[in-house]
């Protein structure tokens, strides 16, 4: 009990915290690579998401990876920029065949050669449609593009949720392909974030908000959180990274 | 990678959807895909072969399914 003469010290406001971005992480196109440390069986048996500032590096021409894991072409979901400049998701699932495949790029490239002065804001949303066939959709800048589905090929919903990718690890800029990273990607990623649901327009649109990054740390069904803001720590859960060589660079996204 | 073939779907079926993932280089607004090699494989020989500079053309044609706006 409080006597007399004694007094209360008032708990102080804590004050918002204020939003800044002031780093994002450098990937070398060679051997960089963070590893998350979440093993993505669960995440990729559902709908997801994926958001991520990207610039990539001009001049190299080649196939990389922005996030991805692969145990063989029996379970893998990657995202590559493709040679052309394309975004590419190829999913395989089960390994079930024709039925538990499905390749989708965008029509036109968006990362060409020599074009890349600025980030882009990428947004792959994945949908796990409940008795029928998964669906994909990429967006960028805020708004989804044209892309095509090779053949007929899909994932089917029961194949979908038997994704099993064996214990392998997320990695971001590279592929996790067997235990062994390959396909590196070549520039700077920011403020990489995965939920477990399928973003909508609306909410792509908002974390996009003009091209300037926006703190989305209280959005529903974030998963993981990577500001990269001087470190690889998973803002949102536990799976603070392990970063492999990439470097954190000032170079970051705004309008 | 300067060698290009276009299969369909049912080619890419036959020839393993597991081959995709190494040598996809374009998917057409009609759902067949165009494949890069260096080497092109045994089982692919007898579809026509593109070089770069003929695929180049193709994606650079704005009244082709596999048009490329930006490349």
């Amino acid at each position: 009990m409080l006597g007399l003469g004694s007094s209360i010290i008032a708990p102080s406001f804590v004050e918002g915290v204020t939003f800044t971005n002031t780093k994002s992480l450098s990937f070398d196109g060679t051997n960089d690579y963070l590893d998350t440390n979440y093993t993505a069986n669960t995440l990729f048996q559902g709908s997801f998401s994926a958001s991520m500032w990207v610039k990539p590096t001009d001049g190299q021409g080649a196939n990389q990876v922005l996030f991805g894991v692969e145990l063989g072409t029996s379970d893998a979901f990657v995202v590559t920029k493709g040679t052309l400049g394309t975004l590419a998701i190829l999913h395989y699932s089960n390994n079930s065949g024709v039925s538990s495949f499905a390749a989708y790029t965008t029509d036109a490239a968006r990362f060409a050669d020599g074009t890349q002065s600025a980030f882009t804001h990428v947004v792959v949303t994945v949908t796990k449609n409940a008795s029928g066939d998964t669906s994909y959709a990429i967006y960028d800048d805020g708004s989804a593009v044209a892309a095509s589905y090779l053949g007929s090929f899909r994932v089917d919903d029961t194949n979908h949720a038997a994704f099993d990718h064996g214990g392998l690890e997320l990695n971001v800029g590279a592929s996790n392909d067997d235990g062994t990273q390959d396909t590196f990607f070549g520039g700077l990623i920011d403020e990489a974030a995965f939920f477990t649901k399928a973003l909508t327009a609306g909410e792509v649109s908002a974390i996009y908000n003009s091209g300037d990054p926006t703190d989305i740390s209280s959005h529903a069904n974030l998963l993981m959180y990577y500001r990269f803001e001087d470190d690889v720590t998973d803002t949102a859960g536990t799976s603070n990274g392990t970063k492999n060589g990439a470097s954190f660079s000032s170079t970051v996204p705004s309008s | 990678m300067n060698k290009f073939i276009i299969l369909t779907g049912d080619e890419i079926e036959d020839w393993g959807v597991e081959n995709v993932r190494d040598h996809l280089y374009k998917i057409g607004t009609d759902g067949k895909g165009v494949f890069g090699f260096t080497t092109v494989p045994n089982a692919l020989n007898s579809k026509t072969t593109y070089s770069k500079s003929q695929m180049d053309t193709i994606l650079r044609d704005n009244t082709s399914v596999f048009y490329t706006k930006g490349y």
